[in-house]
């Protein structure tokens, strides 16, 4: 039978043979590109199905060590065993890799990261990672680079460091983010040293440096701080005061703002006066002689950020300095100003009644929008409808039927329609 | 005269096949990029600083916009998904573009929205708003009321009631995944060039479990016009795109989920409301306008930020949709034909109009003729019939390929289809989509040019639009 079997396909193959051979140079072509096609596809559905089998196996080994080395690990912390070498696993084997997800998952809680870093360390990571820094392949740099960073060895510092001279930005990035999370001081002063050329040569983004510096927490802000008050790169000090918004302030970053208002750049005077705004609550002081001028600066953004930290002090007595800028050249200084004025409540009816008597009809626009917005209108109308009638009342009724007739009719045509009211006119779309 | 025409059937079986030759080169290139930049960029995601972006106070806002035309309760699932983004500053805006049903009305109960007046700065020129709609208890949520003016018109006015430096445009029936803002964002902060468009992978919803508005389980949908289209997506997402991405010819976005600096929509003067695919004729714009401009930008497309969206069931559906998505690939090849091989446009003009232009636009023309010669060539007895099956195999078993290569890199990399039942569908429609599917998607394309042709080029939302007209 096997013999017939044989037989049989060896007449099939020769028959094959024959007829491949009598064909044209085209047509054996394509039935090449055929079989070719055929046997690239069968390959891929071979391929897919041992990956999926061979991933379910390893995905399953990898769960069941990172569950007993959690365990073995925590009990390791809790009775200081000595005996750290039975963790101790072949680089790239399953052991290792389960290991070290482990270790990076329990040095989430601040309180293991120092074991952890002392696992990393003996267990030959910190060493093995620091040979990866001389691969070849980007990815597997970059790799390392990130899982040095991790660990927060402060001996990998200059070899990290060093990685900052090529002229690949996915390496540079990378190395920034790592050398911030180690949080050395003396490291992150000389990565901020290069960071200059950095930008300069168009390899990081300036979002990168403040994502990765606010990420390293508020440890370097000292670091920052002793930094920034030598540093002349303009582009730095902005990214600086940005970063420090981000952490808790205390008076060393407020005086630090504060000596930048004068800055020739415009974008670091913006910071500082948006810095000085998370201060005031704080700090509780404000230095008005500074931050006032930069209300009327030439540049209309860092008037917006020097508005938002007046107006973060919702004190009445900078009701003239908030009205002025209401009439500014930009929408987005105008409105802030109008925000500012309603969140001073009752104490700024006076400012809103004068203002929406403008002829201008954009700041009028722009009042009347933030009134809504805000919801002071409630305010206006629970005043206007209190049974204690005064001279606030007459004036809340002045300015809503203000509102109306320039259109911004909704909140009180709601509030009409609850009193079975008629209906008000529509506002015209501006342009 | 015999003679003649079967020299001229005889050399465009010629043209056909060397065309064919080309275009199945370009598209292995393709493959054969995205197998290594796939992969690549996966084993990158690993070391993102998404975690940090998305708690950061650097992080860009953006404003999410959602045009709207009868959506009725289908939108709930896709406001939800924006509103559950895991990003730290982003804001909602829903543009009901002149519902005729009561979309409005379910909105309004839904959120208890209220009715207010906002100044809007029409500075890209739109059909009148009729109305605001805000509550407090949602701040990041407002949905803006206006008369219809379709897709384009519809989100020029997000873009000018937008208060934040980025938008993302996403269809009204789709849902995007908690981490996929804060992907495309990552990528734009990472980049030293500034990203001034991109956009992400958009996946098959149908099918897929939904409970509360949001995806509990992945699954293949139970129709075999849905599950082709799984494989036409991976096909198109997973490699044509990326590949092109990876040389820097992003000239594709879906509108179903990108993102755009919002300043440059405005300088570019907005979405086109008279090219019916808006997505694709932005970003040759933006390509035109920045090298004309010499500014320095890129405009992306990244694989890993995802969002799912409902796909046509029925053959009429999508008919139409394929037919107005050639129209306008044939409409903005021919407003930028100026473009085509114009050094002045680096390689946008020198390398990516012409593969858009003749490996995308023109394939369906060649390919419907090219069926067609062959067809004729065989009856009229010019080719033999071996020679005939030959050339139908090949073409057929290299559409096989690609299919199966893009299931295979999907597999690979993102494995959004775990079960072993959705790897085994998946292959066998991705043999059988070249076996009907394939060929009459390529007459959907060719009659595009006929619509184009005759000036039968109105923009419409596909889903609804149908359902008008049915109502009708």
């Amino acid at each position: 039978m096997q013999t017939f079997i044989l037989n049989r396909i060896g007449t099939i193959l020769n028959h094959t043979g024959t007829a491949f051979k009598q064909m044209g140079t085209p047509e054996k072509a394509a039935i090449i590109a055929t079989i070719a096609i055929v046997a690239a596809c069968l390959l891929f559905l071979a391929m897919a199905v041992v990956r999926r089998l061979y991933n379910g196996h390893r995905y399953r080994v990898l769960d069941d060590l990172r569950a007993g080395q959690l365990i073995a690990i925590r009990n390791y912390i809790k009775t200081k065993h000595p005996d750290m070498e039975s963790f101790r696993a072949r680089p790239g084997s399953r052991k290792w890799v389960a290991l070290e997800d482990t270790l990076f998952s329990l040095a989430e809680d601040e309180t293991n990261r120092i074991i952890v870093r002392q696992f990393f360390e003996q267990l030959g990571y910190v060493e093995h990672y620091l040979k990866d820094l001389n691969s070849r392949r980007v990815i597997t740099r970059a790799s390392a680079i990130a899982k040095l960073g991790r660990m927060g060895n402060s001996r990998t510092a200059e070899a990290l460091l060093a990685m900052l001279e090529t002229s690949d930005p996915e390496i540079v990035a990378v190395t920034v983010r790592a050398i911030a999370k180690t949080g050395n001081a003396s490291t992150l002063i000389k990565l901020m040293n290069k960071i200059p050329v950095l930008l300069e040569k168009n390899l990081i983004a300036k979002k990168t440096i403040d994502s990765s510096l606010i990420a390293a927490s508020s440890r370097i802000t000292p670091v920052l701080l002793d930094f920034g008050k030598t540093c002349s790169n303009a582009t730095l000090i902005a990214s600086i005061l940005s970063v420090l918004s981000s952490f808790p302030v205390d008076r060393d970053v407020y005086d630090f703002a504060v000596s930048h208002f004068c800055h020739p750049d415009a974008e670091v005077r913006a910071k500082a006066a948006r810095l000085v705004m998370f201060c005031e609550e704080k700090v509780g002081i404000l230095h008005e002689s500074a931050l006032l001028p930069l209300l009327k600066d030439p540049v209309w953004f860092v008037r917006l950020h020097a508005l938002r930290s007046l107006g973060n002090r919702k004190q009445e007595k900078y009701i003239p300095e908030i009205f002025s800028l209401v009439f500014d050249e930009k929408w987005q200084v105008r409105n802030e100003a109008a925000i500012n004025l309603t969140l001073l409540g009752k104490e700024a009816i006076d400012a809103f009644l004068w203002l929406l008597k403008s002829d201008d009809e954009y700041i009028v626009a722009s009042i009347c929008e933030e009134i809504e917005k805000t919801n002071f209108v409630d305010v206006l109308l629970g005043i206007m409808t209190s049974p204690q009638q005064s001279d606030t009342s007459q004036k809340a009724k002045e300015i809503l039927t203000i509102m109306v007739s320039r259109g911004f009719s909704s909140p009180l045509g709601e509030f009409a329609k609850t009193l079975g009211a008629g209906t008000y006119p529509k506002r015209q779309e501006a342009s | 005269m015999k003679a003649m025409l079967i020299l001229a059937i005889v050399g465009f079986n010629y043209f056909v096949g060397i065309f064919y030759g080309i275009v199945n080169v370009l598209y292995t290139v393709l493959v054969s990029i995205a197998s290594i930049s796939v992969p690549f960029h996966i084993r990158k995601i690993k070391y993102a600083p998404l975690r940090e972006n998305a708690s950061s106070t650097v992080t860009s806002p953006v404003s999410v916009l959602i045009p709207a035309f009868n959506e009725g309760e289908i939108l709930f699932r896709t406001i939800q998904s924006t509103l559950d983004l895991n990003f730290p500053d982003s804001e909602t805006i829903v543009i009901n573009d002149g519902s005729t049903d009561n979309t409005l009305d379910l909105l309004i109960d839904r959120y208890n929205l209220r009715k207010i007046d906002l100044v809007y700065r029409n500075i890209l020129k739109t059909e009148p708003v009729r109305g605001f709609y805000y509550t407090k208890d949602i701040p990041n949520l407002l949905v803006i009321d206006k008369e219809r003016g379709g897709k384009s018109d519809a989100l020029n006015c997000g873009v000018n009631a937008s208060r934040s430096p980025y938008i993302c445009s996403v269809d009204a029936d789709t849902i995007m995944e908690p981490d996929s803002l804060l992907r495309l964002m990552t990528a734009v902060m990472e980049s030293p060039d500034p990203v001034v468009a991109c956009g992400g992978v958009v996946r098959v919803m149908n099918g897929i479990e939904i409970e509360n508005n949001r995806i509990t389980k992945i699954a293949l949908p139970r129709k075999a016009i849905g599950i082709f289209q799984i494989v036409e997506y991976l096909r198109g997402f997973l490699f044509g795109r990326v590949g092109l991405d990876t040389i820097r010819g992003t000239m594709i976005l879906s509108g179903a989920f990108s993102m755009f600096q919002k300043q440059v929509i405005v300088d570019v003067g907005g979405f086109d409301p008279n090219n019916v695919c808006e997505d694709m004729e932005i970003v040759v714009r933006i390509h035109k306008q920045r090298r004309l401009q010499k500014k320095p930008y890129s405009v992306r497309f990244i694989t890993d930020p995802i969002c799912w969206t409902e796909v046509p069931e029925t053959l009429r559906q999508l008919a139409r949709q394929r037919r107005r998505w050639h129209l306008g690939l044939i409409q903005t090849m021919m407003k930028y034909k100026t473009m085509l091989f114009n050094p002045r446009y680096g390689r946008v003009g020198v390398l990516i109009m012409p593969y858009y232009f003749f490996a995308e636009m023109l394939s369906p023309l060649v390919e419907v003729f090219g069926y067609a010669a062959m067809i004729g060539a065989f009856v009229g007895g010019i080719i033999s019939l071996k020679f005939f099956i030959l050339f139908l195999f090949v073409a057929v078993f290299y559409g096989i390929f690609l299919s199966l290569a893009s299931i295979f890199l999907e597999e690979m990399t993102y494995k959004r289809y775990p079960a072993w039942e959705h790897l085994f569908t998946l292959i066998l429609f991705g043999v059988l989509e070249n076996f009907g599917y394939r060929q009459i998607n390529s007459f959907w394309r060719f009659q595009a040019f006929l619509q184009y042709i005759f000036g039968e080029s109105k923009w419409e939302y596909h889903r609804q639009e149908e359902n008008v007209v049915d109502a009708a």
